[in-house]
């Protein structure tokens, strides 16, 4: 062979790590050691937590059909487990949830809005595991406490990193992550508004947290009404670029807002049966509103006011996950929402059904879950968990099972739970 | 504290990543396998600092455990046809019939094919030397050994190569 080394160099140079590939595996390492170091710090069992939990993606990515790539998916993408995932106070893997699962998903989040967004989402998570607990009478005052100082803590965070973002420039992107956030806290509120005085004893009671919960509420409006002021003042200044960003923004708000209102309405469809009448009624009508301000925002960006079109795209948004997220409170409280949306021409003195039968699927979905779950071709997927967030859904492309278990041992240390999680996945 | 470890422990991931990888690459020749056990050494590096203990240098130590880790490997598995483990990289079909890319194919496997040939002490230290340029002495903290001992290897491994690759240029 002529020109051994030479060939060498050549051939070397052409032997690198893709840079999103390595991107990729920073954070995969950034996520490992922050893992570690809650790890120490709880001194559970490191090595089986360690290879059991980060499951290598590159063993199983090529080899596994679509049912079972969601549920990896699932487990590994978002960093959640789904075991975990739907653990309230009380439960041996609620520390796992929190101090594990959100922590590596925040170490995955990557950009600011996003990071935003799912500090606002930690928080809204809190809230509505107070409303689950209250539902059944379990809320006592540890847990309360636990979760008002963790709601506090994660709203203050939440709200400090919209205005991080609204000082940074990106006027939109905090408006985006306050909407949402606005959104998602009135509902909670309007919830808890409800559970409240159903507990006897009042340090038991979900009164506190709604109250701070309000409090946040309000500063929230308060933030998204002057960003949107700011948004809508911008947009009419002079600068074409400025022009052409803002239109941008607003048409791609207007197509999200399009997309959550029909996958509200199929959800509605979906849990018609689960719910009374009225209930069905009032979400339907909501979500009305949430289309004509749709509507009103394409009109606005026809008529060129982009500004005011992307609110309009943000609010249609808003009310609809709103809807939705009212929607699973009815359903997985098994509490009879008096929704305040009272739509023109209702009965008033209409009564509502009441609804005596359990739900299966979802109670399963709210405790640890264990079991072997088949899927034929073209099931729909949806992991359904307390928190009001995307549905993990799907379709699947052909049968396939997928065993989930879970060996949750814990040691008691010093009066505290300690857990261990131990997943194997049967591909 | 633990900030400012982690801070350096990352800048040397941005810093030796791609060493690492292509030192590991041109050890099992999978691709896939190569990302594989540049994520296992820093992972393994960390563990090591996370353990409160300190590295004085970072590369070598980034180094023996890739090669650590790449000679376990060897031992676990048989050894494959380098055939089969390029097929597993798609480099047994040149993917397009361009000239250029045929020729820079076939130099690949041919230069691939000498090193898979060479015995994995050897192949060791050739890799370090020639395709991550490192100098004996760093050969020697890397392997353990003095640097002289790197050189006298080095030296038997480049006669192996010209030998059974049936090199003529060296």
């Amino acid at each position: 062979m002529e020109n051994f080394f030479g060939k060498l160099n050549t051939i070397k140079k052409r032997v690198y790590l893709n840079p999103d590939r390595k991107a990729e595996l920073r954070g995969r390492l950034v996520q490992y050691i922050n893992a570690t170091a809650m790890v120490r710090e709880r001194d559970v069992a490191r090595h089986s937590m360690q290879r059991s939990f980060f499951i290598n993606p590159f063993h199983y990515i090529k080899t596994m059909p679509v049912a079972a790539m969601i549920a990896v998916l699932v487990l590994i993408g978002g960093g959640t487990s789904f075991a975990a995932e739907g653990a309230l106070p009380g439960n041996i893997l609620y520390p796992v949830k929190v101090h594990v699962n959100e922590e590596v998903r925040t170490a995955l989040t990557l950009g600011a809005e996003a990071k935003a967004d799912w500090a606002s989402t930690r928080a809204e998570r809190r809230l509505e595991e107070a409303a689950a607990l209250a539902a059944e009478g379990k809320l006592n005052r540890e847990t309360r406490t636990e979760l008002e100082n963790n709601f506090k803590v994660q709203a203050k965070t939440a709200t400090a990193q919209i205005s991080a973002l609204q000082a940074s420039g990106d006027v939109r992107g905090a408006a985006n992550v306050a909407s949402r956030f606005e959104g998602a806290l009135h509902a909670q509120v309007q919830v808890l508004g409800i559970l409240r005085g159903k507990q006897q004893a009042k340090d038991k009671d979900v009164e506190p947290l709604e109250t701070h919960a309000n409090t946040v509420l309000n500063s929230v409006v308060g933030v998204r009404t002057d960003l949107e002021g700011q948004i809508e003042a911008t947009s009419t200044s002079r600068g074409d670029e400025k022009q052409v960003e803002v239109r941008a923004a607003a048409e791609a708000r207007l197509s999200v807002a399009a997309d959550v209102i029909l996958k509200t309405q199929n959800y509605i469809d979906l849990k018609k049966n689960k719910l009374g009448e009225i209930a069905v009624a009032e979400a339907e009508a909501r979500l009305n509103s949430a289309s004509d301000l749709m509507v009103q925002g394409r009109a606005k960006l026809q008529a060129g006011f982009y500004g005011e079109a992307f609110n309009l795209g943000n609010r249609a948004i808003r009310i609809a996950r709103e809807t939705r997220a009212l929607i699973d409170a009815d359903i997985h409280l098994n509490v009879e929402l008096k929704i305040k949306f009272v739509p023109k021409g209702s009965a008033a003195g209409q009564q509502r059904k009441t609804r005596k039968e359990e739900d299966q699927t979802l109670s399963d979905a709210t405790s640890s879950r264990e079991g072997r779950t088949e899927f034929n071709n073209k099931d729909r997927i949806e992991f359904i968990g307390p928190s009001t967030e995307e549905d993990y859904g799907g379709e699947t492309d052909g049968g396939g099972t997928v065993n989930v278990t879970s060996t949750a041992s814990s040691t008691r240390v010093h009066g505290e739970t300690r857990g261990e999680l131990r997943l194997n996945l049967d591909l | 504290m633990q900030d400012d470890v982690q801070q350096k422990f990352l800048a040397a991931y941005d810093a030796y990543a791609d060493a690492i990888f292509r030192h590991c690459y041109f050890r099992v020749f999978v691709r896939s396998r190569a990302e594989e056990l540049t994520q296992e050494t820093f992972m393994k590096t960390w563990e090591y600092l996370a353990a409160g203990k300190s590295i004085e240098n970072i590369r070598a130590f980034l180094y023996r455990v890739a090669n650590n880790l790449v000679v376990d490997e060897a031992r676990k598995h048989k050894e494959v046809s380098l055939e089969i483990l390029l097929e597993k990289n798609g480099m047994a079909e040149p993917a397009d019939n361009a000239p250029e890319n045929m020729e820079r194919t076939f130099a690949a496997k041919e230069v691939l094919q000498a090193l898979y040939a060479l015995p994995p002490e050897h192949r060791e230290v050739l890799v370090l030397r020639y395709v991550n340029d490192l100098d004996p002495k760093e050969i020697g903290e890397i392997i353990g050994i003095t640097a002289n001992a790197a050189s006298v290897r080095i030296h038997r491994a480049l006669a192996v190569l010209k030998d059974r690759a049936n090199i003529d240029t060296l």
